[in-house]
């Protein structure tokens, strides 16, 4: 018969309820209709589940996504939204969280004339208010008619007055400034922030500050206060046209006070003068004289050589070049032993020890004391030493300190080696809880006997202004010629004293360099180390040595 | 079977929509306390920055000057006992 799909139509008897129903419903023997209808609304079923699984599977991502706006953060153990959360630039702190930078909140003031209630009555109240702003300032704003700054970062007692003026015109935004609390002080080391201008530790830590991370610094603010005011004395005192001091523990290399004269305070960018803005620590570069013969010592004394039983003659002066001739005149001796060579600071004695020795092992020397290379301080910008192109022809000079340039912050790097034992130090001027690794480059002896020789300098010899009572001093004085138009001038000098304490055992090193000092403790017609830079060390050692000593910070 | 479908799925809708409103809702507050937070920071650094500038160097020396007139501790006070 009529055969589809494979349904017999022969075998359609009519449901019981056929009557009464409006549906007719065709049953057959086997159920084929019955089965296939229940297929079709089964795989209908399906559809509509996948649908609104679909459904449900994106309206899921769509509320996942908002709730992914919500963060757990760790650190806090807190839930925040991100996208609002307002980073202020972290602060600059010392070693015991004094504040030496900060940002705070403030507020630009702006005027939008057009909707001035009364614009001469706005313009005579504002201009009572910025005094120091000239009334053709406001003259202009106003002629202008437009949305105009008047002023940024407005004081608390600027904005309580503008409050009660209560003109529609005077709108303030919200602003950040950056503050700096110790005004001079720090200054040299930190550098500034503005919009415009970003210098020195607030510029090579940017990326850290610019986080909201807070930076902790080595330094200390009653040590960084107290060399700052005791150098400045002896810069007005000495007459002299700049200075330099640095603190340092010479076993952890921590920097406890870097300061540099003239300075600027950061809090007012415009009255910084060009040659206050450098720190002579690091941006400077000097030929330190007397301070460098230290070294021909460490050099003997290393080698275990047999000139340091040896006497020198210097009576006669000594030859270096043809137009060259250097006479030892501040000593009376005719004959002096290897000690009295550094205790007198002989000139010729420190050449004649070079001569013993050869170029090529002093130049071996200064790169073991790591004077030849680039030295990276993290937030600090280091200029490079200025080493002479021809070594050999520069040696005897450099004997005595001439013909090699140092940044300051790498002598007294080179010089820490020298006294703690023998062992090469990393500055450090941000705070790491990473200890260094102690290479050693000297022996222990050498060192020993170098912290015997610098004691016996400032007991006998140049440097006995450098003696604080009630503590043992080593140190070595420098005085040495400023070049002026391509010569050595006879009276621009640059005068120094590095010095460490407990002499015995130093932990602590301190350096102290003026740039021209006209004048000396001594009232003598020589300014030297010994009567300007080792008088000035001394009252600083006075000072910060009981706070040193009692705030434990020999500590790594 | 359709009307349990369909009972589960507007049934997860509502509790979505639920979960939103209220995530909505908890992501306001945390606003507001979070710029509660920030003004109270902000009025704290406030704070310690007067303190920082009220008690720099020069103002506790102009301080002492004006009227307790210390004197610093300098080496030679500090006295070290020695062991007999």
């Amino acid at each position: 018969m009529f055969k589809k799909d494979g349904i017999n139509y022969d075998n359609v008897r009519p449901k019981a309820n056929f009557l009464s129903s409006k549906r007719i419903n065709f049953h057959d023997k086997k159920d084929l209709i019955k089965n296939m209808k229940r297929e079709k609304s089964i795989r209908f079923s399906k559809k509509l589940n996948l649908f609104f699984f679909l459904l449900c599977i994106s309206f899921s991502i769509f509320i996942s996504f908002n709730i992914l706006k919500v963060t757990y953060t760790k650190e806090t153990n807190s839930l925040t939204v991100q996208a609002k959360i307002k980073i202020n630039r972290g602060k600059i702190l010392d070693r015991n969280n004094e504040i030496i930078a900060t940002s705070i909140d403030t507020n630009d003031l702006y005027v939008d004339t057009k909707k001035s209630l009364n614009k001469e009555k706005l313009k005579k109240m504002l201009s009572e208010i910025f005094e120091d702003k000239e009334s053709a300032f406001f003259e202009r704003i106003f002629n202008k008619e437009q949305y105009s700054l008047i002023k940024k970062d407005i004081s608390p007692t600027e904005l309580n007055k503008l409050k009660s003026v209560g003109d529609p015109a005077i709108k303030l935004h919200e602003s950040n400034k950056r503050v700096y609390p110790q005004h001079n002080i720090f200054s040299n080391l930190i550098g500034l922030k503005t919009n415009e201008l970003i210098s020195k530790i607030e510029k090579n830590m940017n990326k850290e500050l610019a986080e909201g991370k807070n930076l902790k610094l080595t330094v200390d603010l009653r040590i960084q206060n107290i060399v700052r005011e005791e150098l400045y004395k002896s810069l007005i005192e000495y007459k002299a046209k700049a200075a330099l001091a640095v603190v340092m523990n010479v076993k952890s290399g921590e920097i406890f006070s870097m300061v540099s004269l003239p300075d600027f305070n950061p809090n007012y960018p415009k009255s910084i003068l060009p040659k206050t803005e450098n720190n002579l620590n690091a941006e400077a570069r000097y030929e330190m004289g007397s301070t460098l013969k230290i070294f021909n010592a460490a050099m003997v004394y290393e080698s275990q050589s047999e000139i340091q039983f040896n006497e020198f003659e210097i009576s006669d002066g000594y030859q270096i070049t043809n137009e060259k001739h250097i006479l030892d005149d501040h000593i009376d001796e005719k004959i002096l032993n290897f000690d009295d060579v550094f205790v007198k600071s002989s000139n010729i004695g420190s050449v004649k020890i070079l001569e013993s020795f050869g170029s090529n092992k002093q130049k071996q020397f200064f790169k073991k004391v790591g004077l030849t290379e680039n030295l990276n301080i993290k937030g600090l910008n280091v200029v490079s030493n200025k080493l002479p192109i021809n070594w050999e022809s520069h040696s005897k000079f450099i004997s005595y300190g001439y013909g090699l340039s140092l940044s300051p912050i790498s002598l007294i790097t080179a010089f820490s080696s020298l006294v703690n034992g023998g062992y090469k130090i990393q500055p450090l001027l941000v705070k790491n809880r990473i200890n260094q690794k102690k290479v050693k480059v000297f022996s222990s002896q050498t060192s020993k006997k170098i912290n015997e020789l610098i004691h016996k300098i400032v007991m006998d010899g140049t440097g006995k202004k450098a003696q604080v009572k009630g503590l043992l001093i080593g140190g070595k004085t420098g005085t040495s010629k400023k070049v002026e138009k391509g010569n050595y001038s006879e009276e621009k000098k640059i005068t120094s004293f590095i010095g460490v304490f407990p002499a015995n055992s130093p932990e602590f090193l301190t350096f102290v360099l003026f740039d021209e000092p006209r004048k000396n403790v001594a009232s003598s017609k020589e300014t030297t180390g010994g009567n300007t830079a080792a008088p000035t060390f001394s009252k600083i050692v006075k000072k910060i040595s009981p706070i040193i000593t009692t705030d434990n910070y020999s500590r790594n | 079977m359709k009307f349990l479908n369909f009972f589960f799925i507007t049934f997860f809708i509502i509790i979505n929509i639920s979960v939103k409103l209220l995530i909505v809702d908890q992501e306001a507050k945390i606003k507001n306390i979070n710029k509660e937070i920030s003004e109270i920071n902000s009025k704290i650094e406030k704070k310690l920055t007067d303190i920082s500038y009220s008690t720099r160097p020069q103002i506790l020396k102009q301080i002492n000057q004006n009227k307790f007139k210390f004197l610093p501790i300098l080496q030679s006070d500090l006295i070290k006992p020695k062991a007999d």
